[in-house]
């Protein structure tokens, strides 16, 4: 049985894909139904586990819909391993009126990998475990992620200095 | 809201961290967390599977059964080419006990230009039967076996080939079935005119 923390985790998770409160509630609920109908199953990591469901029934339901931009985490454009280090995201500093902004530009894949790695601080490791993926491509994505956080801030700052102008 | 600018990871925390289940929410799933696996629904519909494909696997398994009984030699047939060879050498022509058993049972007389080699009553497979051996015109030899009363289920009406004989098993009446087992050197035409003349109701 998760606790409140864990229920509030994985909502936050579900929260990074849906980006409506409502929705991730949806999902969450969802999947815990299917966890609970398949309680007799041995799972080692019942949370990693818990998200994978979560994961995939956004994915049902967006395709569904038709609207999931599904870019693939391994696209020629994200495939050159950059060291991370080449953009740090240290100087950059946000309000919470921004971080919406910023989550509202990103597209879903990016908003669960910046979830994962700037909430949840996983490893470039242990998130391509969860997608499956290399190690190098994760690192690829991280980068670039970081990449349009601050191409974003440095809108957002232009875009003050003209409003104070 | 927070206004105040922090590092983005931090700014992403506080973010989510502000982002809770409600009370309501919390109980509402931690309610669904103590229902018990065996109500679900997909319990229901996993048993459901399991049950058509038990059900299908049992159906194939019964249509491979009477497909195989279909398909192969009745055992009865193959008792019947037995019993033949067995009386090939009695020749005691039509017995006047058989005759009346024709008579008491409705079917006619062998026609006088085929002469009746041997008559007799046999068993075949504990089924009692009525045994003739009739001659061709100039040659090859049919052999008849009646079985009045019940049959089993697995009699069909069905035909096929043993060794150097053709058979045919017909259900002529309910309780009348007709085990007809020829040579190659007897004519179908001669076969047909015989049993027609015996049992005219094969003709309609």
């Amino acid at each position: 049985m998760f606790d409140k923390d864990e229920l509030n985790g994985l909502y936050r998770y579900a929260l990074s894909l849906s980006k409506h409160e409502d929705s991730a509630y949806d999902l969450l609920q969802s999947a815990l139904e299917k966890w609970c109908k398949n309680s007799t199953l041995s799972v080692e990591k019942p949370l990693a586990y818990l998200k994978t469901i979560i994961r995939n029934l956004y994915i049902d339901i967006e395709r569904r819909n038709k609207i999931i931009p599904m870019v693939s985490i391994e696209t020629s454009d994200v495939s050159c391993i950059e060291s991370i280090d080449d953009v740090s995201l240290e100087d950059i500093l946000m309000n919470q009126q921004e971080v919406q902004q910023l989550l509202d530009s990103l597209n879903t894949e990016d908003n669960e990998l910046l979830y994962l790695w700037a909430v949840e601080e996983y490893t470039a490791d242990e998130i391509s475990k969860i997608y499956n993926k290399p190690r190098g491509t994760i690192l690829s994505s991280i980068h670039r992620l970081k990449k349009r956080i601050r191409k974003h801030a440095e809108s957002v700052d232009l875009a003050t200095e003209d409003y104070k102008r | 809201m927070n206004n105040e600018k922090q590092p983005v990871k931090e700014a992403l925390k506080e973010y989510y961290v502000g982002s809770s289940l409600s009370d309501e929410q919390l109980k509402s799933l931690q309610v669904m967390q103590n229902i018990p696996p065996q109500y679900s629904v997909k319990n229901n519909k996993d048993h459901y599977h399991v049950f058509k494909w038990l059900g299908s696997i049992a159906a194939s398994i019964m249509l491979f059964v009477v497909m195989f009984g279909y398909l192969k030699t009745p055992e009865v047939i193959s008792a019947a080419y037995v019993d033949a060879a067995k009386d090939a050498r009695i020749h005691n022509g039509m017995q006047t006990s058989i005759a009346q058993w024709l008579s008491e049972i409705n079917i006619t007389s062998v026609p006088d230009k085929y002469p009746v080699e041997m008559s007799k009553f046999c068993k075949l497979n504990n089924y009692l039967t009525t045994h003739f051996r009739i001659a061709g015109v100039e040659q090859g030899e049919l052999h008849l076996f009646f079985h009045h009363g019940s049959r089993p289920i697995y009699w069909f009406n069905s035909s096929g080939d043993i060794d150097d004989m053709k058979w045919k098993l017909v259900k002529v009446r309910d309780d009348l079935t007709l085990i007809v087992m020829y040579t190659s050197e007897m004519r179908e035409k001669s076969v047909q005119f015989i049993l027609d003349k015996m049992l005219p109701e094969l003709l309609a």
